[in-house]
C-alpha cells in the first residue's frame, strides 16, 4: 500500500497541474475546475490503490485524462456551468513579466478561451492535448481510444475551426 | 491569421496553473493516511500535511495532531513565517485552513474570512519587510488573498440568502478585513482586490436590506428605531459599515 501510494504521488505531481488546466479550459471556473481535479485524482487513486499487480494500468496517463474527461461529461450532465468572469485567468497567469504585458497575455488568452469554447468538444480536446499538452498523436490516440491517423485529421479539422472562430470574431 | 500565429496564440495557454494552496491541499486530502516520515524533508511536509488534513477531519485526535506539530518547535517556526513563494507555505496555509475548518466546522463564510484575514497578514508581513526583491512575493500574496476573499464573499452571498442571521454575525469579520486592507492599501500607495470589495459590498447591501426589511415588520423601541433610521441613512450614503453596526446593535 505504501509503495502504492508513493508510486501515486509521483503521478499526482506529475499531472495536477495538466489535469487541472484542461477541466479549467472546459469549465472555465477556477473554483469548479479545483473540486472536479479533485475528483479525478480521488477517483484515479482509489482504483490505484486497490489493483492488484494484475490489474495494474497499463498506461496512466490515458487512465488519468479518460477520468478527467468522463468527470467533465458528468458535470455538465448533472450541472449548470456559471460563465466566469473575464479576468479570473490573469490571476492564474504565473509569470515575471510586467503587470502591463500580464495584461495582454491575459487578454489574448481570454479571447482563444472563449473561442476554444465556441468549437466542438472532441476538437476543444485535440487542441489542448496537442498544442497546450504537448502531446504525441499516439499519446493522444491512447487517451481517446482513436487511431493516429484520425486524431492526425482530427486536429487539423481543430486547428482550422478554431481559427475561423477565432477570424469571425475579429469580422465582428 | 497564420498557423504558426494561431499556434502561438494557443500556447498562451500553457501559462495557466493551478494555486499551490490547492495542489497541497488536494493531495494531502487525496493520500489521507498516514506514512511514516522518511528522511527527505520534502517527504517530510508533505506526511505532515497529510497528517494535518487526516486529523482535521477527526476532531477527537485534532488536538493531538496540533500537539505533535507544535512539538517539532524550529521546523513550526519556519512553516509559521513562510510567505507565498516560498517552500512551505503550500503547508502553512494547509495547516490554517483545516485549525479553522476544525473551529468553525461548516461555517464556510467564516473560514474563507478567516484565510483572507491571514493573506492580509501575510501581505502585511511583506510590506513590513520593505524589501524591494519582495514584488513577486507580494504579487504571490496578492493573488492569494484574492483568491480566498472571492470564496469567501461567494459562500457570504449564499449565507445571505439562507441563513441571514449567520450572515449577519459575519458581516463583523467582513468589517474587520476591510478595515485591515485598507491600512494596507494606504501602506502600499495602491489598491487590490477591487473586484472582490465590489462583490463583498453588494452581499453587504443585500443583508443590509434583508435586515431592513425584517426590522420594519417587528415591533421595536423608541431607541431601536432611532438606530433603523440611522442605518437607514448610513446605507444611502453607502457607508455600510456603519448601517451593518447600528444593526449588529438592534439584534443585540
Amino acid at each position: 500500500m505504501q509503495k502504492n501510494q508513493k508510486k501515486f504521488e509521483k503521478i499526482y505531481d506529475q499531472y495536477n497541474a495538466r489535469i487541472f488546466r484542461f477541466i479549467y479550459l472546459k469549465v472555465s471556473s477556477q473554483e469548479i475546475a479545483e473540486d472536479l481535479a479533485s475528483e479525478v485524482f480521488m477517483k484515479a487513486w482509489s482504483s490505484f490503490a486497490k489493483a492488484t499487480e494484475d490489474e495494474k494500468v497499463e498506461n496512466i496517463q490515458a487512465y488519468i485524462y479518460q477520468i478527467a474527461r468522463n468527470v467533465i461529461a458528468d458535470h455538465y450532465r448533472a450541472k449548470n456551468v456559471q460563465a466566469v468572469p473575464l479576468g479570473e485567468t490573469a490571476e492564474m497567469i504565473e509569470s515575471e513579466d510586467s503587470p502591463e504585458k500580464k495584461a495582454i497575455v491575459s487578454l489574448e488568452m481570454e479571447r482563444i478561451k472563449e473561442a476554444l469554447k465556441g468549437i466542438h468538444d472532441d476538437y476543444q480536446d485535440l487542441i489542448i492535448f496537442r498544442y497546450v499538452d504537448e502531446l504525441s498523436y499516439a499519446e493522444i490516440a491512447g487517451i481517446t481510444g482513436k487511431t493516429e491517423d484520425s486524431i492526425r485529421v482530427g486536429v487539423h479539422r481543430a486547428l482550422q475551426a478554431l481559427k475561423q472562430r477565432l477570424e469571425g470574431e475579429m469580422e465582428v | 491569421m497564420n498557423e504558426k500565429e494561431l499556434l502561438n496564440q494557443v500556447s498562451l495557454l500553457k501559462n495557466i496553473k493551478p494555486r499551490q494552496e490547492w495542489v497541497v491541499f488536494a493531495k494531502s486530502r487525496i493520500m489521507g493516511t498516514m506514512n511514516e516520515f522518511s528522511p527527505s524533508p520534502i517527504n517530510w511536509v508533505g506526511q505532515i500535511g497529510q497528517m494535518i488534513m487526516f486529523y482535521s477531519r477527526k476532531p477527537a485526535f485534532a488536538m493531538a495532531a496540533f500537539a505533535i506539530l507544535l512539538g517539532s518547535g524550529f521546523f513550526v517556526q519556519i512553516v509559521r513565517q513562510s510567505l507565498p513563494g516560498d517552500t512551505f507555505y503550500g503547508l502553512k496555509a494547509a495547516t490554517q485552513q483545516a485549525q479553522f475548518t476544525l473551529a468553525l466546522g461548516n461555517n464556510q463564510s467564516l473560514l474563507y474570512f478567516n484565510l483572507a484575514q491571514k493573506r492580509l497578514d501575510d501581505i502585511n508581513t511583506i510590506v513590513g519587510q520593505n524589501n524591494t526583491q519582495n514584488t513577486k512575493q507580494l504579487s504571490s500574496a496578492i493573488k492569494e488573498f484574492q483568491t480566498t476573499s472571492a470564496r469567501a464573499t461567494k459562500e457570504f452571498a449564499l449565507l445571505v440568502e439562507n441563513d441571514p442571521k449567520k450572515a449577519l454575525q459575519a458581516s463583523r469579520e467582513i468589517i474587520e478585513l476591510q478595515n485591515t486592507k485598507i491600512q494596507i492599501e494606504k501602506a502600499l500607495g495602491t489598491k487590490f482586490g477591487e473586484q472582490e470589495s465590489n462583490d463583498l459590498e453588494n452581499a453587504t447591501k443585500a443583508l443590509l436590506e434583508n435586515e431592513f426589511s425584517d426590522l420594519d415588520s417587528r415591533t421595536l423601541t423608541e431607541q431601536q428605531l432611532v438606530l433603523l433610521n440611522e442605518a437607514k441613512n448610513a446605507f444611502t450614503k453607502s457607508d455600510y459599515q456603519t448601517a451593518l453596526e447600528k444593526v449588529w446593535t438592534i439584534s443585540n
